[in-house]
């Protein structure tokens, strides 16, 4: 067993050495801490803070989890998957390597080289002690507790791998894993709060906590307390290091039942997706959202009239209703796809001219293919009308003020946030699936040009975005009033300056939105996975050090030049934007010679 | 139509095709490749290659593992860019004209690359969709396919189910689809049983009855042989042969050779043949009634042969000229090893 471990372990160390992306991982982990170097220094320097140590040192650690927290979701669940994508692990199987073995090989190396990563910060985090604010205790207890996140994101990362066919599929579970004690410690507190046993489910709470990704913030914001006076291990540590033997444990109980089959679908398993998808025509879902939405908004009115809501407002609206349209919604798409896919002539599976015509073809393509097509779009729709009615009920339980602006804000930012991560991930995976299906030069030698099918694929992505994109527009329009205000204030005051720093504001949030999509898209043709979090970390790290850096140096030069930030901070914010446009024209022009580059490879 | 451009090699231009086979008045060059250079980082991958492919042939593209053919052919069909020399199709120039080149070909790859998820209508019908094609065209281009390559019965049929032989079919309807005038098929072949290297094969020799010029590269050297009219034969990226099939096959610098049958068994035959002056070497076959005459000089023609065995006043049954098989022409002219 130790042989083939052995074996695994070193080529895996290999491997990982001659991955570039693990070397730019690195490379921006390093320019992060230098960064937070000169925040630090900035701050002492502009008197901001009286603390730059625990602030340097504050930055990192956070910037720590962020990165093991990405790393779980994408670095750890790769593990196995890849050998299943590879069809490699039948080999190693042959290879009398034991189910042990093949996990501690393909484990052993990412955990080193994850662990390393922070053990090689340890001395020169050192700096924070000298800059003040921060004790070498603190520092330990910090590192200590990543570590034991590091072990509990690794053992679920590989139970993930362990049990999902494709990579893709092991970071959705490990998604699903990472919030589901999320979603257990709320259901439990809402529990608590209406009434239901108190120390018992406070118990349960904090028992839940403990494997919580937020046991480490919270961990982490007791340890940077001023006269923290804690141990260095604390509990979490202990919790998180059972977790992630736990789930070692469970991943070698799994392995055989989970990799007895070949990993390429067979047949059947295309033939039934394929039958159930051949009954759900895209088509469907316009009429069905043109059929059902209406039909609850009549509904919602008719009866809200009946009852008199309307007489005072929208606001004199039960927002009950809310939450049973919301949850009406979720219910009734999905079968009115199925009614209208039913009834509706012409459906026939597999009818020619389903297909949009010329430059068209590859965004209907990726919109049925790559982002579910009608059973995603239905299943999205599900999802955010749910997240809507959780939202209502969450703002009614709390005890907030209920306002329709409310509402749309939470709605709109979630809109904005979940938005970007799907049209992130549908054109990564649109590219990405060509590559892995070598499929890429039949693409290419359609008679367009590379821009048109980049273009189309982009498409494909936005408009998989319909679901997200409805729900943002409510909540746009719902948060209407006061976003028109919070824009329009600035052009009431008597500072024209920040009347033109305000409007920059959303050109440059809209820039980095873009920058991150093309990035997710360029990373996805060159690296097999964790494409989505690797252009997540470059886009944080450039907005970082680009636009936050930026503004920091224009402020010391505005208030040695002119006595006052006003002036300099425009001008950051317009060197922020050339930058960010520099790099989004260069990427894009990238994604084109990468594209025609790998059509002449494969 | 363009003439052939001196290749620097006497050897390639003596065996050059013949331009007014197979070709029509007006007609360009099918594929016209002149002084190609082509190298990946530090690896030369073709070298001053020259060949031309007329139209409506079958021209077969042959070679060792990483002699360069993958590399020629994805420079015809505009997945690479030339670094120097030219690669005309039909008498327009890959990088300058790439959309009107693309319109033309028809590009099948050595590996299946596939939309598994679909059903067999919904990839032709994407593919004749992205082509432009409208949807009363695509219902009957898809159909003359799918009839073309006996598909009909699988239309809705999801490729991931499909056998590697329908997978191919596939493929090749898919290639079709944009009725293309020249069909660009690398290895086409590789991996499928007898019956389905057959069957691929019959479906070839139709699409050439249907005027396509078709080029295709291949490892199965004795079904080229049957079915190509030119060859180009490619080792080390550079060209050994190119030119007509038959040639290749009775090419012999030094001999020229001969079978012959008697009709029953004569005394002292093979010294009696030996004895010709045209004749270099006799060898029997076995224990049967059938000779390889060899002759020393290529002067000889099988009409002088054929008149001085007939002066032996032998019953001769058949007389024919021994054909190389390709594999021979293939190793003499390939160097031994693999790159």
């Amino acid at each position: 067993m130790m042989r083939g471990s052995l074996a695994l372990f070193t080529r895996g160390l290999r491997v990982d050495c001659r991955r570039w992306p693990m070397h730019l991982l690195r490379f921006l982990l390093v320019g992060a801490f230098l960064f937070f170097l000169f925040v630090a220094w900035a701050n002492s320097r502009l008197e901001i803070g009286t603390a730059p140590g625990l602030m340097f040192f504050s930055l990192i650690s956070y910037t720590n989890f962020v990165f093991i927290t990405l790393a779980g979701t994408s670095f750890f669940t790769s593990s196995i998957t890849e050998e299943k994508e590879e069809q490699t692990l039948g080999l190693l199987k042959m290879a009398g390597v034991s189910a042990v073995g093949i996990l501690l090989g393909k484990l052993g190396p990412r955990l080193i080289n994850a662990l390393l990563l922070l053990a090689i910060q340890y001395p020169f985090v050192q700096l924070a002690v000298t800059l003040g604010g921060i004790l070498p205790r603190q520092i330990q207890a910090t590192y200590i507790t990543l570590a034991g996140y590091i072990v509990l994101m690794s053992g679920m990362g590989l139970f993930c791998s362990v049990v999902a066919a494709r990579t893709r599929s092991a970071v959705a579970l490990m998604h699903t894993i990472i919030w589901m004690p999320l979603l257990l410690q709320l259901l439990l507190w809402i529990t608590r709060s209406s009434g239901g046993t108190g120390p018992l489910m406070q118990a349960a709470q904090d028992r839940v906590g403990w494997v919580s990704i937020w046991s480490v913030v919270g961990r982490l914001q007791s340890v940077m307390m001023i006269g923290f006076s804690g141990g260095a291990v604390g509990i979490q540590f202990y919790a998180h290091l059972v977790g992630g033997a736990a789930a070692f444990l469970l991943a070698w109980l799994c392995f055989e039942r989970f990799t007895r089959q070949p990993h390429t679908p067979g047949p059947e398993r295309g033939g039934r997706l394929l039958r159930v998808r051949g009954g759900l025509r895209l088509r469907a879902l316009p009429m069905a959202l043109f059929v059902v939405i209406p039909g609850l908004a009549i509904v919602f009115l008719a009866f809200s009239w009946f009852r008199g809501d309307l007489q005072n407002g929208f606001d004199s609206v039960p927002h009950e209703w809310v939450l049973w349209e919301s949850i009406g919604l979720a219910a009734l798409v999905p079968l009115g796809v199925l009614l209208v896919s039913v009834l509706s002539p012409g459906s026939r599976r597999g009818a020619i001219g389903g297909c949009w015509p010329g430059v068209l073809a590859p965004a209907w393509k990726d919109l049925n293919f790559v982002s579910g097509g009608a059973i995603g779009l239905a299943f999205r729709m599900t999802l955010y009308s749910l997240i809507t009615a959780m939202l209502v009920f969450l703002i009614d339980f709390s005890g907030a003020s209920w306002s329709w602006t409310t509402l749309g804000g939470w709605m709109l930012g979630i809109g904005i946030l979940a938005g970007t991560m799907e049209l992130a991930s549908n054109i990564g995976r649109g590219f990405r699936t060509e590559i892995q299906w070598q499929t890429l030069p039949g693409l290419m030698l359609l008679p367009r040009s590379v821009a048109a099918l980049g273009w189309s694929k982009v498409l494909g992505g936005i408009l998989a975005l319909i679901p997200v994109g409805i729900f943002t527009a409510i909540g746009a329009s719902l948060f209407f009033t006061s976003v028109w205000e919070s824009l329009s204030s600035p052009f009431d005051s008597s500072n024209p300056e920040t009347a033109v720093f305000v409007m920059m504001i959303p050109l440059q949030m809209g820039l980095h939105l873009i920058l991150f999509v093309e990035l997710s898209a360029f990373f996805a043709l060159t690296v097999r996975w964790g494409y989505v979090a690797l252009a997540f970390i470059s886009s944080f790290f450039l907005y970082v050090v680009g636009s936050w850096g930026m503004a920091m140096v224009m402020m010391i030069v505005g208030m040695r030049t002119r006595g006052g930030p006003g002036g300099a901070l425009i001008l950051s914010q317009l060197t922020t934007i050339v930058v960010l446009s520099t790099m989004i024209v260069v990427t894009y022009f990238g994604i084109g010679r990468k594209l025609r580059h790998l059509a002449g490879q494969s | 139509m363009n003439d052939p451009t001196p290749t620097g090699n006497p050897a390639i231009e003596a065996m050059s095709p013949d331009p007014s086979s197979g070709m029509l008045p007006g007609d360009a060059v099918a594929i016209d490749v002149r002084d190609l250079n082509h190298s990946f980082k530090n690896h030369q991958a073709l070298h001053q290659v020259n060949f031309q492919v007329m139209p409506r042939s079958l021209h077969g593209f042959v070679g060792p593992n990483g002699a360069g053919k993958t590399t020629a052919l994805k420079l015809i069909c505009t997945l690479l860019q030339p670094q120097s020399g030219s690669v005309q199709v039909f008498g327009k120039d890959v990088l300058k004209d790439t959309k009107a080149v693309r319109q033309q070909i028809g590009f099948m790859p050595d590996h299946f690359s596939m939309y598994r998820q679909m059903t067999v209508t919904e990839y032709l019908d994407f593919f004749a969709a992205a082509y432009g094609l409208a949807v009363a065209d695509r219902r009957t281009v898809i159909g003359d396919v799918l009839a073309l390559t006996d598909m009909d019965g699988r239309a809705d049929s999801p490729i991931n189910g499909l056998s590697r032989g329908m997978q191919q079919r596939v493929g090749l309807a898919r290639v079709l689809i944009n009725d293309p005038d020249l069909l660009l098929l690398d290895e086409p072949a590789s991996g499928l049983d007898p019956r389905a290297r057959i069957e691929l094969m019959e479906i070839l020799r139709a699409l050439r009855q249907m005027g396509k010029t078709i080029f295709i590269s291949s490892h199965i050297l004795s079904e080229l042989a049957e079915l190509c009219d030119s060859v180009t034969i490619i080792d080390r990226g550079r060209v050994k042969y190119t030119g007509r099939m038959r040639r290749l096959l009775e090419q012999n610098t030094e001999s020229s050779m001969y079978r012959l049958t008697i009709a029953e068994p004569q005394e002292r035959f093979e010294e009696r043949l030996l004895g010709l002056d045209e004749v270099d070497s006799v060898t029997r076959v076995e224990e049967t009634l059938e000779y390889r005459v060899t002759c020393s000089s290529q002067i000889t023609s099988a009409n002088v042969l054929l008149a001085a065995v007939l002066n032996l006043e032998v019953p001769l049954e058949s007389f024919q000229k021994d054909l190389r098989h390709l594999n021979e022409a293939f190793m003499d002219l390939t160097e031994q090893g693999v790159r």
